[in-house]
């Protein structure tokens, strides 16, 4: 039954993201195309400035789809009508929110494929080719400075990316399932948790610079000078500790959804 | 179906002619790309770019729009010339190649063309004799509001200018006083091919008096040959394209107060 689910969440987000996917990819080929007729006069100009400007924002929509259309698909097929008929079937609250939250990452990357193809297509030709040639150039340049590391930095970044895209997710999960708490204006009040929650990061933010303001110089230079006599191990350190951190929070996330939608549903 | 199809061979069809187009933005940083190679010459468009040691007065006139071009190593590509790239400044043709910005362990000083290099440096070495006396100034322009121009001295002006330099007897300033000029026009003395020039002395007017002046740095002051009656319409004449254009540049303001400084008089600053 999961695998129906999750083949059905997918359907879901592919019945839009298809379209949006072929809308960029039809900007990058039209920006493309313009590059055919590169001249120097005023009209030329402002087309092919123009058509950048519209392949940005196509891209930056992109990015942005597999998000909002994950945060209203959570919102209207547990919490409306549909939340009736969601959880009819049977799979657990805890399978509705995993496959969910599975479904967005992964267009998420697929989203983040076609955005790298539709530069590749924006750039197809002698463009693209010099890009590559620069990638690969940084490439080796870094690696001549970190050595192996830069590997395992790779692996490490990549791994924190998923688990942040998880988090994230979760996160926005927990304000909608919070928000349906409240009897009336629960979309307002999903929006009203997340701002609290922002709030509430500011203030231990600021709480933490206090923290490293009142703290004595003598520990910081010591701090400075382990970082700086390690540094290739306590960039692994900082990947790790964030890794760790995001997990966690995506755990607790996680948690607190699943605990108000197994004991204080309340659906429309 | 058979239409969808055809619709989907043409766009596939103009996506992989794509690829054999090229890109002038990319083809512009290509030929401002050169390449340092491991006996240090440089490698540009073609050419090798020798450094010189010693570049004497060679001449590198100010222009609005000096084309410039990046040295990088020879394996950094194109996209990344602008910012791991030392520029150089293109003088005389694509003849010399200078120095402007250093991010790498680059030499500094000029780079001339292999073709031509034997010929600089035994010229370098000989010195030259000045054949053309010329001074820059800057004229209103429509477009840019003001650019360079240059004007070359008539042999007769030349003469004229040198003779005063050689033989009126200079007044030499003493502290405390201060000579304020109204137009002043910087001498510069090349080779009539534009290579070699340096400069030789200023023309000021003061008032309606002129004088051949000559800075002799910090610790040498100032010295001032006043221009005689007779020369003085050849002196007008020579300044005249300077006065003309900064006049309409700045609508004819003068700047300062002047003073008329009599032959023999003693100048404090």
């Amino acid at each position: 039954m999961v695998k129906k689910l999750f083949k059905h969440e997918l359907a879901f987000h592919l019945r839009s993201l298809l379209l949006i996917w072929g809308v960029l990819l039809g900007v990058a080929l039209l920006g493309r195309g313009i590059q055919l007729f590169e001249q120097d006069s005023v009209i030329y100009n402002v087309v092919s400035v123009s058509s950048i400007i519209v392949y940005i924002i196509a891209v930056t929509v992109c990015l942005a789809a597999p998000v909002v259309l994950g945060i209203m698909r959570f919102y209207k097929n547990l919490f409306t009508g549909e939340g009736y008929l969601s959880f009819t079937l049977p799979v657990t609250p805890f399978q509705h929110i995993w496959v969910k939250v599975v479904a967005v990452v992964l267009m998420e990357v697929a989203t983040l494929v076609v955005s790298l193809l539709s530069l590749a297509l924006f750039t197809v030709g002698d463009v693209f080719v010099e890009i590559l040639k620069a990638a690969a150039y940084l490439v080796k340049e870094v690696h001549q400075v970190l050595g192996n590391h830069l590997a395992f930095y790779v692996v490490e970044f990549l791994l924190l990316l998923l688990l942040v895209a998880f988090s994230q997710m979760l996160l926005y999960y927990t304000c909608i399932t919070v928000g349906q708490l409240f009897k009336k204006n629960r979309v307002a009040a999903a929006v009203g948790v997340y701002f609290g929650y922002y709030f509430l990061s500011q203030v231990l933010g600021t709480v933490f610079s206090i923290v490293v303001a009142v703290t004595p110089e003598e520990v910081w230079e010591k701090i400075g000078e382990f970082i700086v006599e390690n540094i290739f191990w306590c960039v692994h350190g900082f990947f790790g500790v964030f890794a760790v951190l995001s997990a966690g929070m995506a755990v607790a996330y996680f948690a607190i959804s699943h605990a108000i939608i197994r004991k204080r549903l309340n659906l429309e | 179906m058979k239409r969808t199809k055809r619709i989907i061979a043409l766009l596939l069809a103009v996506v992989l002619c794509l690829p054999f187009t090229g890109c002038r933005a990319l083809d512009t940083m290509r030929q401002e790309q050169a390449f340092r190679q491991e006996d240090g010459s440089i490698l540009w468009s073609g050419a090798v770019y020798r450094p010189l040691s010693n570049y004497g007065d060679l001449n590198f006139p100010w222009e609005a729009d000096i084309p410039t071009v990046c040295v990088t190593k020879p394996d950094v590509p194109v996209l990344l010339s602008n910012i791991l790239g030392d520029s150089m400044e293109v003088y005389h043709d694509g003849l010399f190649l200078k120095g402007e910005t250093f991010h790498y362990d680059v030499d500094s000083g000029v780079y001339c063309r292999a073709d031509r290099y034997e010929e600089m440096v035994s010229r370098i070495a000989a010195g030259y004799e000045t054949e053309i006396i010329s001074y820059d100034y800057e004229k209103y322009d429509e477009e840019e509001w003001f650019v360079n121009a240059t004007y070359t001295l008539t042999e007769e002006q030349a003469a004229a200018a040198l003779e005063v330099y050689e033989t009126v007897i200079p007044t030499t300033p003493q502290d405390g006083m201060e000579f304020i000029s109204d137009y002043c026009i910087s001498l510069y003395g090349g080779s009539k091919d534009g290579l070699f020039s340096r400069y030789l002395f200023d023309i000021e007017l003061a008032g309606s008096t002129y004088y051949v002046t000559e800075w002799l740095g910090d610790d040498g002051g100032y010295l001032l040959y006043r221009v005689p009656e007779e020369k003085v319409p050849v002196f007008a004449a020579l300044m005249n394209p300077m006065i003309e254009a900064q006049d309409e540049l700045y609508n004819e303001e003068v700047f300062h107060e002047n003073w008329t400084i009599g032959e023999g008089d003693t100048i404090m600053l």
